[in-house]
């Protein structure tokens, strides 16, 4: 197992895959971090208005990075013609395992890197609000549980189809889909598992003052629920996956 | 002599279509075993049968005299080196980078690159990107990774498809010169029967999934010996000669029907006895494109 993971750090090589990790971060700091004002109301709410808006920019951006990742995984075997030769080298499980593990540190690194540059917004934008621990701990969990299920998603496509389009193709419509299905009542939401980022959100606007234009957010409870049915999604996924890589004649 | 693959009633069907139907295949030990047979009549499916890489309906595979099973599989792998359908290559990879990570998944040393490399002439291309190869190139360097470690034996899967002549010259050559070079027994498969020719030792003939012959191919020659032409001094006194044997004389050159040698010797002998001249005897063999095409329409008639 060891020696097919570093395999995939030898491929890696080259590939860039820390450029697409960098996007969301980069995209996060650069679009919230201009939006912030100077206005000591709005810094005093600063953290829970980021945190209202990074599900929604979640919603547009992760399906379509999550096909890129899987994507660069799969499909340098694909245009090498390397699977014949990587399944006489070694075992398909230690392969899936490898793409599995690779692919899932990727995810985490990607949203380590979105949450620690909303915390970098909040020192530089100098937001008075305290820093939201928990609920950024629980907006983590939840995004790297979507962005993992998005992510396995892709694969399967991937694998099915040994081509990249396909996969593409579902992640912009389901990044659409995903987005209006946000605004939707939140049963219909739940359908949509692209757009699972909005609904798990623990954050919602509070007070919206139409003359002054002013909005305060605050929480509401925790969706354990649909959290753990993403977990279960994820995990039907991944088994999904392996069935594939394991059964799929080549 | 060992033999290195032996496959009992080895069977694959897709469906209703029997790609491979009952293939029993014996390589012997340090040859080079040519694997022909149109384009369709299983070559590759039995190849990535005895590599584990599709699994048999029906029948076993022994490889390096054990039996490929799911446990065995992969430490019989390790002593295997093998090129199916096209060159594998990470294309956004160097040659050398690309041979580090087989190297690394065989368990080899990396200082055995440098020999790889020099052994398919590519030591003075192996920092360049496998995505700016030519395919000459990529099928050269899918043959070095088969070779890292020094397997015991190569199967190779029409290596020289998509090859220029110049790169065909050079594969065979490779090919021909491996079980001295490296002591490994090569398997390989190709369409083109001319090209074997040159190559091989031993053969085995596959069409619609059936072998149609296996053995050496100076057998295969013996056996499908083609007809003979005598030239003749004295045609009028060989004619009443060749009429009793059932052969049209006609002028100084008469062709002779493929005959066993001891009939052939007899038929000379009486010739020369009755004055009849015998100055020039050519046998002409068959060309193993000939051969298969015989052989092939032979099973189509069944």
């Amino acid at each position: 197992m060891l020696s097919a993971l570093h395999a995939e750090f030898q491929k890696a090589h080259r590939r860039h895959d820390l450029a697409i990790c960098l996007v969301v971060p980069v995209v996060v700091f650069l679009w919230t971090g201009r939006l912030t004002s100077n206005d000591p109301e709005e810094l005093a709410n600063a953290y829970s208005a980021l945190l209202y808006a990074l599900p929604v920019l979640n919603a547009i951006l992760m399906p379509v990075v999550m096909a890129l990742l899987a994507s660069r995984l799969w499909d340098i075997e694909v245009k090498g013609s390397t699977t014949k030769l990587l399944y006489t080298l070694q075992s398909r499980r230690s392969l899936f395992a490898a793409k599995a593990a690779f692919g899932i540190g990727e995810v985490v690194l990607m949203v380590a890197l979105e949450m620690g540059a909303a915390v970098l917004l909040g020192r530089t934008q100098h937001y008075t609000e305290a820093l939201p621990v928990g609920q950024l701990f629980y907006l983590g969990g939840c995004t790297l549980a979507v962005d993992v299920m998005l992510y396995l998603s892709e694969l399967l496509l991937m694998l099915a189809w040994e081509n990249p389009l396909p996969a593409l193709c579902v992640s912009i419509v389901g990044a659409l889909v995903g987005l209006f299905s946000a605004f939707m009542p939140p049963i219909v939401s739940y359908f949509v598992p692209w757009g699972y980022f909005v609904p798990l959100s623990s954050y919602e606007v509070a007070v919206w003052d139409q003359e002054t234009h002013t909005v305060l957010y605050g929480t509401r409870p925790f969706n354990w629920g649909l959290l753990a049915f993403t977990a279960a999604l994820a995990a039907v996924l991944f088994a999904a996956v392996w069935r594939m890589m394991r059964d799929k004649e080549v | 002599m060992q033999t290195v693959i032996e496959t009992k009633s080895l069977c694959k069907q897709y469906g209703t279509r029997m790609a491979v139907d009952h293939v029993e295949l014996h390589v012997p030990q340090g040859c080079v075993y040519g694997f022909i047979g149109p384009n369709g009549a299983g070559k590759s499916t039995t190849m990535k049968m005895l590599l584990g890489l599709i699994h048999p309906t029906s029948g076993s595979v022994r490889l390096l005299g054990q039996p490929l099973t799911r446990e065995s599989r992969l430490a019989l792998l390790r002593q295997t080196g093998s090129l199916i359908e096209n060159p594998a290559g990470y294309l956004h990879l160097t040659a050398q980078e690309n041979l580090e990570i087989v190297a690394d998944l065989k368990g080899v040393p990396h200082k055995d690159i440098g020999r790889v490399l020099d052994i398919v002439h590519l030591a003075q291309d192996r920092s360049r990107k496998v995505g700016q190869y030519s395919l000459g190139m990529k099928q050269r360097l899918g043959i070095a990774m088969a070779l890292l470690g020094s397997p015991k034996l190569l199967i190779l899967d029409e290596p020289t498809n998509g090859l220029d002549p110049a790169g065909i010259q050079e594969m065979r050559a490779l090919i021909q010169d491996m079980p001295a070079a490296t002591g490994a027994t090569v398997l390989i498969s190709s369409h083109l029967l001319g090209e074997m020719e040159q190559m091989v030792e031993q053969v085995g003939i596959i069409d619609h999934g059936h072998m149609l012959f296996e053995g050496p191919l100076a057998e295969l020659q013996r056996h499908s010996r083609g007809s003979v032409t005598l030239r003749l001094l004295d045609p009028a006194k060989a004619a009443p000669i060749l009429r009793a044997h059932g052969i049209a004389a006609d002028g100084g050159c008469v062709t002779l029907p493929p005959l066993r040698d001891d009939l052939l010797a007899a038929l000379v002998q009486q010739l020369a006895m009755n004055g009849a001249g015998v100055v020039e005897l050519t046998p002409h063999t068959k060309t193993l494109e000939e051969i298969f095409l015989s052989l092939t329409a032979n099973e189509e008639a069944d």
